[in-house]
């Protein structure tokens, strides 16, 4: 059966704000770039460029090549299970991850020593990212409610090595707020349609309809909701999503602005081939505010199509 | 039933890492240890003061010992991450020798020079593992389940 994604039809409602549109459209049909991100806890920079090197020459790259706008990432030209099979891999030196999924946790720029929150942990890429960001130190609470997806998440924090989390099982929506944090990640349930490029996700079911996405737009805004609860004031909170549908993405930001007055966006001042939010959709206009979230399209920046947004509680 | 090591716990401990793998307890510092039933968790304070009322713990620091071995056994976990700070007892194997020994395959004659004990296992930079050296020989401590999806082609 034809993968209804695979189809430029699928995502032609969204060329009113996609620029050069049957170049994405190429573009989403290709497989992402393999990109490894270095473990600063285990490996230092030269010792890691040396293992780039040696697998080179012994034949497991073609090449590698530093990925821009993000540090200590490269893009290795091989097969995917090859890089994953490697010594390297297994005993946690690198994570194999997309670029953008890197964004997120620049934008929440977590410090040593601060109180920090995963809300949807798994599989681990971010939160590990996070750990090496605090530098090992303070409190970061990894949660994730699938036990299944919980196993996954543990065993790559073990590969990594980190060691300053605390792994929970809480429903998003329902976590305690006995601890409040300083910052906060939301990378929550989504319909992953920027996941989708070069073939079938296991994340995305195309049987989804149009109840099953009301119902994970109720949980996103639900997710927001207690996030902004458990922030600190003057704390951070990024919301991100790797799909494209503004009704996950800016409608959410805008929604969540309206109920919540102790919130409001920041500029992430990232730097990058990176779209502004669109201010308005199905003839519903948003907040002006997400001018400052931004938006990744693969055919701009080659990686996975992600949304994020950076608020700043009062 | 959890609770932090004692001073004495801590002295053996330390003494023991000291002796056997060059390991300063100064390198210690900054981190909690906490025993469980089986094993010995390490992580900063912040993570072991950190509770929820309705919460059983699923997961908090990084598992740093097999407690219930004498001596305790240092984990792969633990070693991955913390093995280039090891000056003794450590072993570099070959890219044949690494082969065997992820294969659960004993080492005969490879740890000749050495006491009986836990040794560290590198290959180049990389710590890999935990080996074990009995009569000369070096046993592997490494997950057999792990070394089977290790690509032998590259190592």
């Amino acid at each position: 059966m034809a993968k209804p994604y695979l189809n430029p039809e699928y995502f032609s409602t969204y060329s009113e704000f996609i620029p050069n549109f049957d170049k994405f459209c190429e573009v989403q049909s290709t497989l992402p770039p393999v990109v490894i991100r270095r473990n600063k806890l285990k490996c230092s920079r030269p010792a890691f460029e040396s293992f780039l090197k040696r697998h080179v020459d012994n034949g497991a790259f073609k090449a590698y090549r530093p990925v821009s706008y993000v540090e200590e990432c490269y893009e290795i030209d091989a097969a995917k299970a090859i890089v994953g099979g490697l010594l390297e891999h297994h005993v946690g030196l690198f994570y194999i991850m997309g670029a953008s999924s890197i964004l997120p946790v620049m934008a929440l720029d977590p410090k040593p020593g601060e109180h920090v929150l995963d809300m949807s942990a798994a599989p681990g890429g971010k939160t590990c990212l996070i750990a090496q960001m605090m530098n090992d130190q303070g409190l970061l609470v990894s949660n994730e409610p699938s036990h299944l997806r919980r196993r996954v998440l543990k065993a790559n924090l073990d590969r990594m090595g980190v060691s300053n989390t605390f792994v929970t099982s809480f429903l998003g929506e329902a976590f305690p707020t006995s601890q409040m944090f300083d910052r906060i990640l939301l990378d929550g349930p989504c319909s992953a349609e920027g996941s989708l490029r070069g073939g079938w996700s296991k994340s995305f079911d195309y049987k989804r309809n149009d109840e099953y996405r009301a119902g994970l737009q109720r949980l996103q805004l639900k997710l927001l909701k207690r996030s902004s609860q458990l922030l600190k004031t003057g704390g951070r909170l990024v919301y991100s999503t790797c799909t494209y549908d503004p009704c996950e993405n800016e409608a959410q930001v805008h929604a969540v602005l309206n109920e919540d007055k102790s919130l409001s966006i920041i500029d992430s001042k990232l730097e990058g081939p990176w779209l502004p939010g669109v201010t308005s959709w199905q003839g519903k206009d948003f907040n002006q505010q997400v001018c400052k979230t931004f938006r990744i399209l693969p055919h701009l920046y080659n990686s996975w199509g992600f949304f994020v947004a950076t608020f700043i509680k009062q | 039933m959890r609770h932090l090591l004692s001073s004495e716990e801590k002295e053996t401990l330390f003494g023991y890492m000291e002796e056997r793998f060059g390991f300063t307890r100064s390198l210690f510092s900054g981190f909690t240890l906490e025993r469980t039933k089986r094993d010995i968790w390490l992580m900063p304070l912040e993570v072991y003061e950190c509770r929820f009322e309705t919460f059983e713990i699923e997961k908090r620091g990084l598992r740093a010992f097999n407690g219930d071995k004498h001596p305790p056994k240092p984990t792969s976990t633990f070693l991955q991450r913390f093995g280039h700070l090891f000056t003794k007892n450590c072993v570099e194997l070959s890219s044949n020798e690494l082969k065997r020994f992820l294969a659960g395959e004993v080492l005969e004659g490879r740890g000749e020079t050495m006491t009986k004990g836990y040794i560290l296992i590198r290959r180049g930079a990389i710590s890999v593992g935990c080996g074990f050296v009995r009569e000369g020989n070096i046993e592997t401590q490494f997950p057999l389940n792990i070394g089977r999806t290790i690509s032998k082609d590259y190592l």
